[in-house]
């Protein structure tokens, strides 16, 4: 454990997000302590855990910093300061239940207006335990996603199906895009005050003279 | 004893002893530390004379006046109160019924009345609920299941042998009711995720004994049993009289959840000044490392630290399985009344000066982790009490506690003020100090308590020492305090 506290090249902040009760914090649970509990607690505000992982074949490691959010669109005003600095988010709804599909685009326009702009948003269906209920098919929410430029993954937290790949999936694709960036500039180096990109061990200058409040190297 | 146990035995001593007793208090603290559990020898044994009667004497006594004086119940219902007499206390307290005897009867059907038919309008069968309602109602229904207390209401097979399904199936909707009637009726604040946990407590409140709910009637021993009688009519008094409570104390925190809830924010900005006087320390280390109150303040000043404090319920209710475990300590907040926001200001601040040095040697994450998840949810009642220590230092208190109820505001109130006014009351320091060794004796002992007290012992404290040659306190002294460190 110790490994995965300290021993790490990349620290992304990654937030979780969609509408209340499709199973945000179970997702989180299942992916950073491989716990999964039917009925757990409604989040107030935002809750938090972290978890290392490899991402490419390169063998480098990231640790994510993931911030579970609150889905009553109440806690919205207090949730979206959480979306600052972000580099990932994982947008999750509930298969059985279409409204939450049906919101995906109102969480989308909170992405685009609070959020960075170069966020990965990963579109997750959730809940595929439960197939006697579905009633979002994957098909349109597949086609939905690469229209709208999302990656698209349908996980259970329940049977533990996915959860990493979604996790890793969101993890890997920032991963690509920090690593290109940071070759052809140092341009993504530029930020302080929460940004969620820190290239702990990374060659650039400007990281490690301007580490961000989040890194603990 | 478990090492928290152990910690909060020592805490108590942050308070100066007598020099002559402070051996034996010792004494008495490592005993406890070793599991044995008997009377505390030392700084109470003079008091023993204060032994006049035990706190249920001292409710009785208090609510057989035909007018029952609001100053002595809050400031004794402050340490905690009877569970069977909790259910009156409350409704006085509250301002629910007035606290005349002859008027209750006529408040409460009036009152419930009320309720009832608000029930009746927004329940009635052929209404059409507008898009909010239907959403409101989903959301209450979603986050039900998800509440700690309910959901062990739904799956624990013990409650359920005791208590039928239907029974727990009424509960649950009305519950559900009380919530969703609640939004309605104050859009200002609508219903906003927490106040399930918010509910709890005064269902559980209403709950005097094993099987038998207080029917928040005046005549105290009442009460009926719900499981066995399966009264419909009783529970509909107790939802309507747990709408009006519940009302009662929302109504106090209203703007923690108003738009943007700025009344959260201000706990969470006072927290952090608090911080930033009592262990300067701490609040750098925190600011370093990135670490805002609001992180995890936030869910502890909404659901009232209910989670936090998870383990802390009624003994006598873990013991007999009941349905919902009562929150010991939501009797100190119902005492509290309009102080209540600023109280869990300094309940947060005590909590993280109990763990300062612990956090101070914790990074951001592991800080976050640590607050999210803090040692108190495991706290428990039973562990810190053992019955004679409680009823010594329950009885020592009974004598005291108007005195610590009047203090307690008044340092609420000059902590939470910047300058403080002129004419602060001149407390003589000789009974300050008296007041606060009793009181971290008591809660140390008793309930695990003293945690409340911790951060105005501190500042208590500070004002004793700032001004060893007077005798009183004055605003020079609450000034240095303010200028601390």
């Amino acid at each position: 454990m110790s490994k995965d506290h300290d021993d790490y090249d990349y620290l992304f902040k990654v937030v979780l997000i969609g509408d209340s009760g499709v199973g945000k914090s179970n997702l989180l649970s299942r992916f950073t302590r491989n716990e999964f509990c039917s009925e757990s607690k409604s989040t107030i505000g935002v809750e938090f855990a972290t978890r290392c992982i490899e991402v490419c074949l390169e063998g480098k490691t990231v640790k994510a910093q993931i911030w579970d959010t609150a889905g009553q669109e109440r806690y919205r005003a207090i949730t979206s300061a959480y979306y600052r600095g972000a580099v990932g988010a994982l947008l999750v709804y509930d298969i059985t239940k279409s409204e939450s599909y049906d919101n995906v685009q109102k969480w989308l326009k909170e992405l685009r207006d609070h959020a960075d702009s170069n966020i990965v948003i990963t579109l997750v269906g959730n809940k595929t335990d439960l197939k006697h209920l579905r009633s979002v098919q994957a098909e349109s929410a597949a086609e939905f996603s690469s229209i709208e430029g999302l990656s698209f993954v349908e996980t259970s937290a329940c049977e533990s199906t996915n959860v990493d790949v979604a996790f890793k999936k969101n993890l890997t694709d920032v991963y690509h895009i920090i690593s290109k960036k940071s070759c052809s500039s140092a341009e993504v180096d530029d930020k302080n005050g929460g940004a969620g990109i820190i290239e702990v061990k990374a060659i650039s200058e400007s990281s490690k003279k301007n580490p961000s409040k989040c890194c603990n190297v | 004893m478990s090492a928290t146990a152990a910690r909060v035995c020592l805490k108590s001593q942050v308070i100066d002893f007598p020099r002559s007793t402070r051996l034996s208090r010792i004494k008495h603290v490592a005993k406890s530390i070793c599991g044995d559990e008997e009377q505390p020898p030392g700084y109470l044994g003079h008091l023993s004379s204060v032994r006049t009667g035990s706190r249920e004497e001292l409710f009785t006594l208090i609510l057989k006046s035909s007018s029952v004086d609001l100053k002595k119940l809050r400031g004794s219902l402050w340490s905690g109160c009877p569970s069977h007499l909790r259910p009156l206390c409350w409704k006085i307290s509250l301002g629910y019924i007035p606290p005349t005897f002859q008027r209750h009867q006529e408040t409460l059907l009036r009152k419930r009345a009320e309720y009832h038919s608000f029930s009746a309008e927004y329940f009635e069968s052929n209404r059409v609920m507008n898009a909010d309602e239907l959403d409101i109602l989903d959301q209450i229904q979603i986050d039900i299941p998800r509440t700690d207390s309910l959901r062990n209401l739904l799956h624990n097979e013990r409650i359920k042998i005791l208590s039928p399904l239907r029974v727990i199936y009424l509960f649950l909707r009305a519950i559900e009711r009380v919530l969703f009637i609640r939004a309605i009726r104050n859009p200002a604040t609508s219903y906003v995720q927490g106040m399930t946990d918010l509910v709890t407590p005064f269902f559980s409140g209403a709950k005097t004994s094993q099987n038998n709910y207080e029917v928040f009637s005046s005549e105290i021993q009442s009460g009926k049993s719900l499981t066995r009688a399966n009264d419909e009519t009783l529970l509909d008094n107790v939802e309507a009289d747990c709408y009006w409570c519940l009302c009662k104390v929302l109504d106090t925190v209203q703007d923690h959840f108003t738009c943007s809830q700025p009344g959260i924010q201000r706990v969470c900005h006072r927290v952090n000044e608090l911080v930033s006087r009592l262990d300067r320390a701490l609040f750098e280390h925190l600011a370093r490392e990135g670490v805002d109150i609001f992180h995890f303040a936030f869910r502890w000043a909404t659901c009232l630290l209910l989670r936090e404090f998870s383990g802390m319920t009624s003994p006598r209710a873990m013991a007999s399985y009941n349905a919902f475990s009562f929150p010991i300590f939501f009797d100190t907040y119902i005492s509290e009344g309009d102080n209540l926001s600023d109280f869990l200001a300094y309940l947060c601040t005590a909590l993280l000066l109990r763990w300062a040095e612990q956090l101070k040697a914790k990074k951001f994450h592991d800080v976050i982790s640590f607050l999210q998840q803090p040692p108190s949810v495991s706290w428990k009642t039973t562990e810190h009490v053992s019955r004679p220590v409680a009823k010594v230092t329950a009885s020592a208190s009974v004598g005291m506690v108007r005195v610590v109820g009047d203090l307690k505001t008044k340092l609420i109130m000059v902590c939470a003020r910047h300058s403080p006014s002129e004419n602060f009351i001149h407390f003589s320091r000789q009974k300050l100090k008296y007041v606060l060794n009793v009181t971290s004796k008591y809660f140390a002992t008793y309930l695990n308590m003293d945690l409340m007290f911790e951060g105005l012992c501190l500042s208590g404290k500070k004002l004793l020492t700032s001004n060893p040659n007077s005798t009183q306190i004055l605003p020079s002294d609450i000034k240095t305090m303010h200028a601390f460190p």
